[in-house]
């Protein structure tokens, strides 16, 4: 398209520009005249500057206050025209609002392919959704997977599944366990997600806890994934969406996109930059506020993928105690350790999101060297509406609530 | 170049510019509240009308609310009442969700 108004600009232009000259040379020999209402129609046809050029190369019209004064003005206008034009393309945005994942799905995409880019999410996440990461979706890999461990059978892993479920491990490790991909059963007695969600008995909480634990799978370096129990269940849910983030910003690499900010639910890729090359402004939901109301706004620039992890998405009340879906491996009952969310910024999606929930399940002071070995930042919200900033972030967070309090140290 | 021809240049100039303002700020008006369900647009509200509207899903039902140009879900039979605790949202962009319904309550310009 854009080769096409180039080729028109210059094939305008050499017209305007030859007029004058052939108009000149008619003139000196006294032959029939191209009309002035034509010479001006190449000019307002686009050919202003070739037009111009040709007035004062060829000395022609150049007496005449029509084409004097009309000729730059055409061109000017045209010029401002174009300017506003370009500049307007430049800064189109396309959006995108729907379900995908089980969540909100949100996008804001700036660049060429925009257009493009907004029409295939949708259906990139639900593949991805369908096909490889939802345990919940018959069809998906995971599922398979689960089936396989369910009679303690071994299974071959593709690629992509291997270099998933190889981090998520690494993730469980590196967090001694406070992540737990393994932790399906302990949600399901807990029914969290169901209609009907209560406090499980503690001997069948005890008896399903033996049915977890990350220790017993193993994952070979040539792709096979055993354990050393049958009945075991994987679930990605702590890091699908961060999964989700970095494909999404895979496939925007090999498309004309200058920046975009997508957010899955409580994942958030920024990509690229904003049309002025400010910041992201990224808002932190406020723990305990309506929903859509931010505590504060984090400053992002470039790939970074920010997660929170919170207990306010899923749970349920009884007794006035709250019981939320971040689980703590070792109790079986939800993460109790002091904080009511946690965002987590770094450039993996899937590191993001398995450690914003790992670093839920530790507490705040447990989280720091966890987080400086992946090279993370974290803004941490207390049960006391206190908020504590890792040393990368203090400068970029603005607090807007003030029932809550930044504490620095 | 005489003075007049200054004049009418400057005039034709301004007179281009104001157009091109004017332009842009007329197409900001008629916001709508544009309701979908599982993807497919079910309906459009203009939201200088106020409005109260039910919206019947499979899963169940979901009262819009629009006033003073601002749309809400005032009531809702899902189980986390999430949409019903949603801010109020009136800007392009802003949007209101509720999961289980499978419906999304955008603003579009």
């Amino acid at each position: 398209m854009w080769k096409i108004g180039i080729l028109y600009l210059l094939l305008i232009n050499l017209a305007g520009f030859l007029s004058m000259g052939i108009d000149k040379r008619k003139a000196q020999k006294q032959k029939w005249r191209i009309p002035e209402k034509v010479l001006f129609l190449f000019a307002i046809l686009g050919g202003s500057a070739g037009s111009l050029l040709g007035m004062y190369t060829f000395r022609h019209k150049t007496k005449h206050r029509q084409f004097v004064i009309g000729i730059p003005v055409i061109l000017v206008l045209q010029l401002i025209l174009a300017g506003f034009l370009i500049y307007r393309n430049m800064t189109a945005v396309n959006h995108y609002t729907g379900i995908g994942m089980g969540t909100v799905v949100t996008a804001d995409v700036y660049g060429r392919d925009s257009k493009q880019a907004v029409e295939e999410l949708p259906a990139m996440i639900t593949e991805l959704n369908d096909h490889a990461l939802s345990w919940r979706e018959p069809e998906s890999s995971i599922s398979y997977l689960n089936q396989q461990l369910q009679e303690e059978k071994d299974c071959r892993l593709y690629p992509e599944e291997q270099a998933w479920l190889t981090e998520a491990w690494k993730l469980c490790e590196d967090s001694g366990g406070a992540l737990d991909i393994t932790l399906r059963p302990v949600l399901d007695l807990w029914g969290i997600e169901g209609e009907h969600p209560a406090i499980p008995d503690g001997k069948v909480l005890q008896e399903t806890l033996e049915k977890t634990g990350y220790t017993k799978l193993h994952i070979s370096e040539d792709g096979n994934l055993t354990a050393d129990q049958a009945g075991m269940t994987l679930d990605l849910g702590a890091l699908g969406k961060g999964i989700a983030c970095d494909k999404i910003a895979e496939r925007l690499e090999t498309m004309k996109i200058s920046g975009a900010v997508v957010s899955i639910g409580g994942s958030i890729l920024t990509y690229g930059k904003k049309p002025d090359g400010s910041a992201w402004n990224i808002g932190i939901q406020d723990p305990r506020g309506e929903q859509g109301t931010a505590v504060g706004y984090l400053k992002v620039m470039d790939n970074t993928v920010v997660s929170t992890s919170g207990d306010y998405e899923k749970y349920f009340m009884e007794n006035g105690v709250r019981y939320h879906h971040i689980m703590d491996p070792v109790t079986g009952y939800p993460a109790d350790s002091g904080l009511i969310s946690v965002t987590v910024l770094c450039s993996s999606g899937i590191d993001s999101d398995g450690l914003s929930t790992a670093c839920f399940v530790l507490g705040r002071e447990k989280s720091v060297e966890l987080l400086e070995k992946y090279g993370a930042e974290a803004v941490f919200i207390t049960t006391d509406k206190k908020i504590y900033l890792t040393d990368g972030v203090t400068d970029a967070f603005q607090l807007v609530n003030p029932e809550y309090s930044i504490v620095s140290e | 170049m005489k003075k007049q021809d200054i004049i009418l240049i400057t005039g034709l100039l301004i007179a281009a510019a104001v157009a091109t303002l004017g332009f842009r700020l007329f197409t900001r008006n008629g916001e709508k509240a544009v309701v979908t369900l599982d993807g497919t647009v079910i309906l459009e509200q203009p939201l200088q009308e106020d409005c109260n509207m039910p919206i019947r899903s499979e899963n169940g039902e979901n009262v819009l609310r629009i006033e003073n140009g601002k749309v809400r879900i005032i009531e809702a039979d899902c189980r986390d009442q999430i949409c019903v605790n949603h801010k109020e949202i009136s800007k392009a962009g802003e949007s209101i969700v509720c999961l289980p319904h499978g419906l999304v309550v955008e603003i579009k310009r």
